[in-house]
């Protein structure tokens, strides 16, 4: 019951690992000089020069970004220092994938699940929800390679998530996940303790008792885009940056 | 640009941000300021330990004078009376005086306060303080309190935090329950026969209704190698290790495996500031 969903308008773009000055994206200093650390990846993307610490490629079109969206909770905490790319802060910017959630759901009555690397938020059909941050205890930063630490907690974690928002008749589950996912749903690894491939999802559905329902899986920062593009974007191709644990990227590409 | 941290004991700011400690040092000013850094006859060895491990890291120690709970409000050296006793609004407004007037002298331009994990009376009273100090400020995890499943969302729904506009949903008692047993601070402090009667009112946190009151947003800084200087920092408070740490290395136990994170909750532009004064979050 799992599938991938894409939106034609939006291209993931793995941006958490750019390497800026020697040192990965995600390792930037999170003070003043923040802001000019996600310019200068930026800008490197669109001189072609932006590389990843994993190796992963980076789409043509970075090469063509016009302009850049600030999305997710710390969005307007930024300050982007860029001469070259304008940016802005998106409208409620910690909103941005609920709204992409719901327009996936396109009116069916069901859940929008945002499983962040700090948080996981959950919207109910009928409005509700339910947020909790991340239990860095409980489930800490993932080894390299994956030794499942933590990894019984953040099912427990989802599941409980899963069944308090979870009315009666639930139709459909968009779910954010901060990772790489497959056309086929396979997902990538992240900070979370799951390993490629590891059906985590069918396991957070199972403990919840909502295995029958039909989950639509998409990348967090993807949904973040798609809420976006939902909002309306100029001509041309705009970078959302999701800036949360991590940075996550999407491009939204809109013809003139 | 400075950045003051106010510790409410003598390791409390080390053990919880050893590696930010270590890297904001490197690059600008870091005060670290004891509120109460006077108490029973081992705090001139507690003070000399807080002198070097902040020796260690580069950054500059304060010591605000103040006794500890058990001296200053003659309180029995227990878990049941520290953790489980009530903030004293007169006792709240010195500490909240101390801590204002250490501002007023570092003059920096951040201000770090514990969240107050745990809920020893000490940090909950620091913790509080923020009301009373303007501009940036955001609150630390107290660690190793925090490493306790849940104990983060405790404190955090104790003090009616908003995150990112959402209140921090309720957890199971159980799981904090099970994991709170098995912390070596809490075998070294809370004798067994009070255990379960202690631990339940913490649990209880975990579900209580509490007013939304407190804007926060979570910033995480990922290390993705581990500063040289942290971990013996860390150790120089060995007066304190075995009790709060058994037989963990207390450096492996706080700073772990690379990448390692450690997380600050940044208060509100619009939130307990003096300017607009929240009430007092001391539960």
């Amino acid at each position: 019951m799992l599938a991938r969903h894409r939106d034609p308008r939006v291209t993931p773009v793995e941006l958490w690992d750019v390497v800026v000055d020697g040192a990965p994206l995600y390792a930037a200093p999170r003070d003043a000089t923040y802001g000019r650390a996600l310019a200068r990846a930026v800008e490197a993307l669109r001189d072609g020069e932006a590389a990843c610490e994993s190796a992963t490629p980076l789409p043509e079109a970075c090469r063509r970004v016009d302009r850049v969206v600030l999305a997710g909770g710390a969005a307007g905490h930024v300050r982007w220092d860029s001469s070259r790319v304008p940016a802005v802060c998106a409208p409620e910017p910690e909103r941005c994938a609920e709204r992409g959630g719901l327009a996936v759901l396109a009116g069916a009555r069901g859940l929008v699940v945002d499983l962040g690397q700090s948080r996981l938020k959950i919207l109910a059909g009928d409005g509700r929800r339910w947020s909790s941050p991340r239990d860095l205890a409980a489930i800490p930063i993932s080894t390299r390679p994956v030794d499942g630490a933590g990894r019984a907690a953040l099912i427990a974690f989802v599941a409980a998530g899963l069944r308090a928002a979870a009315g009666a008749g639930c139709e459909r589950i968009v779910m954010a996940l901060p990772c790489e996912i497959a056309p086929d749903g396979a997902l990538g690894t992240c900070s979370y303790p799951w390993g490629a491939g590891e059906p985590i999802v069918e396991a957070f559905l199972a403990a919840a008792g909502l295995g029958a329902v039909p989950t639509l899986l998409v990348n967090d920062a993807e949904l973040a885009a798609i809420g976006v593009a939902e909002d309306g974007v100029a001509p041309g191709v705009t970078l959302v940056l999701t800036l949360g644990f991590g940075v996550g990227g999407a491009l939204v590409e809109r013809a003139a | 640009m400075t950045v003051l941290v106010v510790s409410p004991h003598l390791d409390d700011a080390v053990l919880s941000l050893p590696a930010w400690l270590a890297a904001r040092a490197r690059v600008e000013r870091v005060v670290v300021a004891t509120v109460f850094s006077e108490g029973d006859a081992g705090y001139p060895a507690r003070r000399a330990e807080d002198v070097a491990a902040l020796s260690r890291l580069g950054a500059e120690p304060l010591h605000l004078g103040l006794l500890d709970a058990p001296e200053r409000r003659g309180l029995p050296r227990s878990f049941r009376a520290l953790v489980l006793g009530e903030v004293d609004a007169v006792d709240a407004a010195v500490v909240a005086r101390a801590i204002v007037a250490a501002v007023t002298r570092v003059a920096p331009e951040v201000v770090l306060l514990p969240l107050g994990v745990g809920e020893h009376l000490d940090h909950r009273v620091v913790q509080a303080a923020h009301a009373s100090v303007a501009g940036r400020v955001g609150f630390y995890e107290d660690r190793p309190y925090a490493l306790v499943r849940h104990a983060v969302r405790a404190r955090l729904r104790r003090i009616g935090a908003v995150i990112d506009g959402e209140p921090v949903a309720p957890a199971p008692a159980e799981e904090y329950l099970a994991s709170a047993r098995a912390a070596a601070f809490v075998q070294a402090y809370l004798p067994a026969d009070e255990r379960e009667a202690c631990l339940a009112p913490l649990a209880a946190m975990l579900s209580a209704p509490t007013p939304p009151e407190l804007p926060l947003r979570r910033e995480e800084h990922v290390f993705a190698a581990l500063d040289l200087r942290a971990g013996p920092a860390v150790r120089a408070y060995a007066s304190q290790l075995d009790a709060l740490f058994g037989a963990a290395d207390p450096a492996a136990a706080l700073l772990g495996d690379a990448p390692h994170v450690e997380s600050i909750w940044w208060r509100s532009a619009s939130a307990g500031s003096p300017a607009a004064p929240t009430r007092a979050s001391t539960g």
